[in-house]
């Protein structure tokens, strides 16, 4: 099965604590999503997201700066292995930068989630801080 | 070095996205308006890239959705 790399980096309006709470803390990211997560952030435990759409198992934690995990969906091809996603923190203007690195995704189902990314996070997560900041 | 890249203003977020093809997706939030997104593009690949504004250079596609933009290494 042929596999891609997807890369992107993109600014979240919130601090690095906040985005990684956002990421590893299910309650939170719950609210962030809109979708029911599940877990706890801790290396070897397992994670669900978008109400089971998402699974996977916290590989490497390093608070506030980076996230490593296998991550599938349930639309993953049979017998195919997880995905390896990487998400780096940082300062930047106007927030964190979040450079996320996700290899062996299955190339034909890339498209999806390079999408996905955007309307399922970037764009929750940029309305979910804002709103935080504003109260 | 020269990179295609493909801009999507007015987003609710800045986006940088390497693609498969080498080329590059750039969402900003300014508007398409009076040079706006092109600043924020080139704010965004300077960010991206670790390297000065004045670094990035848009050099074909000032008005287009599809830009050719060169990214010159500081010495």
């Amino acid at each position: 099965m042929k596999t891609t790399t997807i890369r992107q980096a993109v600014i979240i309006p919130a601090d690095p604590e906040q985005v990684y709470r956002g990421f590893t803390n299910p309650a939170i990211h719950s609210a962030m999503t809109g979708g029911k997560a599940t877990g706890h952030a801790e290396v070897g435990a397992e994670f669900t997201a978008w109400d089971g759409y998402i699974t996977g198992r916290y590989r490497r934690l390093e608070p506030h700066r980076r996230i490593v995990m296998d991550w599938l969906t349930s639309e993953w091809p049979e017998g195919a292995r997880a995905s390896r996603l990487e998400l780096t923190l940082a300062p930047a203007a106007g927030g964190t930068r979040v450079i996320l690195t996700q290899t062996h995704v299955p190339a034909d189902q890339a498209p999806n989630y390079q999408t996905g990314w955007q309307e399922s996070y970037w764009e929750p997560m940029a309305a979910y801080f804002k709103a935080q900041a504003s109260r | 070095m020269k990179l295609t890249v493909r801009v999507r203003p007015g987003s609710r977020f800045t986006l940088v996205e390497e693609l498969d093809d080498g080329s590059y997706r750039v969402a900003v939030t300014a508007p398409p308006e009076r040079g706006k997104a092109n600043a924020a593009v080139t704010a965004a690949l300077a960010e991206h890239f670790q390297v000065p504004k004045s670094s990035v250079q848009i050099l074909a596609g000032h008005a287009a959705w599809t830009k050719i933009v060169e990214i010159v290494q500081p010495r």
